[in-house]
């Protein structure tokens, strides 16, 4: 019955903290099953088609981010896998990931990572400048191995015909990427958004005879 | 007993009222402590913490500065300084479609209330590639649910985003900074939007040509009367004045427009600028025409944040980065741009080449020369020797002489007025005359035909716009187009200009649907189709052969023709490059 006016405060007070911790306990048990949710989500594999082609490379002469003159044919022909996309300096959501993708798989091959070629082509000539090709690669950290091409808008559009790749509008382009095996002479095509492992996984694909 | 009983009683309730009132105090002192935390947001006042929140959304650097981490595409690893969250929910957060991949608009206004089909069906109507939606329908988010979906990747309702989506495994901090910016985000409509109208201003200056400045009001105002014209049936105007809240959400809006005039020198722009703007604040401003520079207006926009579509000038701001005014194209800049990428296109060593210009003090002269210089440099890494005229006198045969003479070898750009063309053709039968010469179509116009045609193997040409005969073509379009309003003496780059803001405008604000937000306005214009010749003709951009949009682009015509004139009493403008010189 001896209520007085402290302890009420106290006690309320050591309630508040009480809540304060059951809430911690409460939201950590909650993010934890989240998290493992997430996990299990994570285990699944985004999904993409792979289809295999024979393409046959247009002799066209495109620039890189150096400004220096390549032909095309020959460029992709070096012996080397070739990883190709088609993207453009100021895309919005599929060339960031695409990007990010082949600079994270730069960085899984290490040493290795000279054994491949990335190519990057432009699909916004007008735009995307030797300047501008250089700066993206500048700001995805690209290893020496990823080169971004442009050229006249002609050149391009071989160059995008050739894939079986080509939009009329940039806007409106497609998640492609594209691996050449030279031991087998063929390309395979990749549509849809890839993860790193996949990515290697391909490129592993691409290595065999 | 009773008695006992009952002091009891009242001494209980005594005490029930006591308690009462104490716990009620200290419910009310914590209201109180709520409304002062109300304030600050992860311990920073609320303007603070929006700031920093930009950071994180559009640059992706964390409040302590480092760059934000992120997993996509389930094991990609992606920072802050690659891409950030504006680069695909763009700036006002409202989302955009490219190719197959649709991202949702993250605003305050979107985010906090459930998505619905009937929504998802409103934001993708219109679009050129989303057919269907995605089904994705949600419940509302709130703090929590979307601190979680930032760091795991799951909607209010348990379901998993796309893998597009990366997973951001934010700090406390951050994240409570990252979700008041979110919450935060274009939830108000923009200043200029009232009563159910959009208002715009274009700026004119006393001086410049009288014809080119009426041709574009009268244009500006067709434009305004057909956003009315376009609801002038009975049942849309019932419509709209029963319920104008639901037409505006589908994009109808009535347009209205002021018209600011700016007088005396360029230095006394900005105040005058400030000034209307007090009085009439504006959503955006549209065309314009003022006598020299647009840097003045370009930079109160950047600064005040408004919108400035399509004003009508060849001097603006060249940067890779401002973000309000959209122009036709560099301008003068861009022809200098073009010699030099013309000349690095033909030759083996271009860096060999030495190049001398001569450019005139004004403003056309200095801007050509630096698109010139700067593009050279960038190519080639070598100078370029440069001599500014600062007499007011035509150029002379003796200078010119003196300056061929330097150096037999040198490419000249001479980027002069109409009146110094007099002097040239003394080039012609010189010893040790230069090899290349380079002038600008856009800095001479029409006297480019009075070229004498023995020096014309000499002269090369930047011819910014479709060339005369395919230009030809759009007469009578202009004509029907601009009905009754041609003025005789009225550029017709100005009237060309103008068809192109008439049909991207209108369309644009439309394409808002109804989400009033300056920086949606510039995003639905970078979504725009690119306008190039299709069937012969391309009705939507008569001066320039091809014109094209672009995320944060801000020139939209990006070519300009290397052009010389063949021989005979009649010459002829023949191109000597693509539109586009890579």
């Amino acid at each position: 019955m001896n209520i007085c006016f402290p302890p009420a405060a106290k006690v309320l007070e050591v309630i508040r903290q009480h809540i304060g911790v059951l809430a911690i306990a409460f939201f950590s048990i909650i993010l934890l099953l989240f998290s493992g949710m997430g996990a299990a989500h994570g285990a699944e594999k985004p999904a993409y088609k792979k289809s295999v082609h024979s393409y046959t490379m247009p002799d066209v002469t495109l620039i890189t981010q150096d400004g220096k003159r390549v032909q095309f044919n020959t460029f992709v022909k070096q012996g080397k896998v070739i990883i190709l996309d088609f993207i453009f300096g100021t895309c919005t959501t599929i060339c960031p990931v695409l990007s990010a993708s082949f600079v994270s798989f730069q960085n899984r091959l290490g040493p290795d990572s000279a054994k491949v070629q990335l190519i990057s082509v432009s699909i916004d000539p007008e735009h995307d400048t030797p300047k501008i090709l250089k700066e993206y690669l500048k700001k995805y950290r690209a290893k020496s191995g990823w080169d971004f091409l442009t050229g006249s808008r002609d050149s391009i559009n071989r160059v995008m015909r050739a894939f079986d790749a080509y939009t009329a509008d940039k806007m409106a382009h497609y998640p492609l990427t594209f691996v050449y095996s030279p031991l087998q002479d063929r390309w395979f095509r990749i549509d849809g958004l890839t993860g790193t492992s996949e990515l290697m996984y391909e490129y592993q694909q691409a290595l065999k005879k | 007993m009773s008695a006992m009983t009952g002091t009891r009683v009242i001494h209980k309730n005594i005490l029930i009222v006591v308690i009462l009132s104490l716990l009620s105090l200290m419910l009310f002192s914590e209201t109180l402590l709520a409304d002062e935390k109300k304030a600050l947001v992860a311990d920073l006042p609320q303007e603070e913490a929006l700031k920093l929140g930009e950071r994180m959304y559009r640059e992706g650097i964390l409040p302590s500065g480092q760059p934000m981490q992120a997993l996509v595409q389930g094991d990609v690893p992606v920072d802050g300084t690659m891409f950030s969250c504006m680069s695909c929910h763009l700036r006002s957060g409202l989302g955009s479609i490219e190719g197959r991949v649709i991202t949702y608009p993250v605003d305050g206004n979107t985010l906090y209330r459930p998505m619905t089909k009937a929504w998802q069906l409103r934001w993708i109507s219109g679009s050129r590639f989303a057919r269907s939606t995605t089904g994705e329908i949600r419940s509302a988010y709130n703090d929590e649910t979307l601190a979680f979906s930032i760091r795991g990747g799951l909607n209010p309702d348990g379901k998993t985003l796309n893998y597009v989506m990366p997973r951001y495994p934010l700090e406390d901090r951050d994240m409570e900074i990252m979700v008041y910016y979110l919450k935060n985000l274009s939830v108000k409509p923009s200043p200029g939007i009232v009563d159910n109208k959009i208002h715009f201003a274009t700026i004119i200056t006393e001086e410049g040509n009288p014809a080119d400045r009426e041709t574009m009001l009268r244009q500006l105002n067709t434009m305004i009367n057909a956003s009315k014209a376009g609801r002038s049936s009975k049942m849309a105007q019932q419509a709209l004045a029963s319920d104008p809240e639901a037409l505006m959400n589908k994009g109808y809006i009535n347009v209205s427009l002021s018209v600011w005039e700016l007088k005396g020198p360029q230095e006394g722009w900005r105040k005058q600028l400030e000034a209307y703007y007090a009085n009439d604040p504006v959503f955006a401003l549209t065309g314009g025409i003022v006598n020299g520079d647009w840097r003045p207006i370009h930079q109160f926009c950047e600064e005040n944040r408004i919108p400035c579509i399509f004003p009508l000038t060849d001097l603006p701001v060249v940067s890779d980065t401002d973000w309000y005014t959209l122009y036709f194209s560099k301008g003068f800049y861009q022809e200098g741009e073009a010699a030099a990428k013309y000349i690095n296109s033909v030759n083996e060593n271009a860096g060999d080449i030495p190049v001398i210009q001569v450019f005139r003090k004004n403003s056309a002269g200095s801007a050509a020369a630096k698109g010139f210089e700067e593009t050279w440099i960038n190519i080639t890494g070598k100078a370029v020797e440069n001599h500014m005229l600062s007499h007011t006198g035509p150029l002379t045969i003796k200078y010119l002489r003196g300056l061929a003479a330097s150096n037999d070898r040198a490419v000249i750009m001479l980027w002069i007025d109409p009146s110094d063309l007099a002097s040239l053709a003394a080039l012609a039968g010189m010893y040790g005359k230069p090899n290349r010469i380079f002038l600008s179509y856009g800095l001479l116009k029409k006297d480019i035909y009075a070229i004498p045609e023995n020096i014309r193997k000499l002269v090369y040409i930047t011819y910014p716009y479709r060339l005369p005969d395919d230009f030809l073509k759009y007469e009578p379009l202009i004509k029907r187009q601009l009905p009754g309003q041609v003025q005789k003496d009225a550029a017709p780059e100005a009237q060309a200009r103008m068809i192109t803001l008439y049909s991207t405008v209108p369309t644009a604000i439309f394409m808002m649907k109804g989400y009033f937000v300056r920086d949606r306005f510039l995003e639905v214009l970078d979504m725009m189709l690119p306008m190039k010749t299709m069937n012969d003709i391309a009705p939507d951009t008569p001066l320039y052969p091809r014109i094209s949009f672009g995320p944060g682009q801000r020139y939209v015509s990006k070519g300009c023709y290397i052009v010389q004139l063949s021989a005979g009493p009649v010459p002829k403008i023949i191109n000597v490059s693509d539109w586009v010189i890579p």
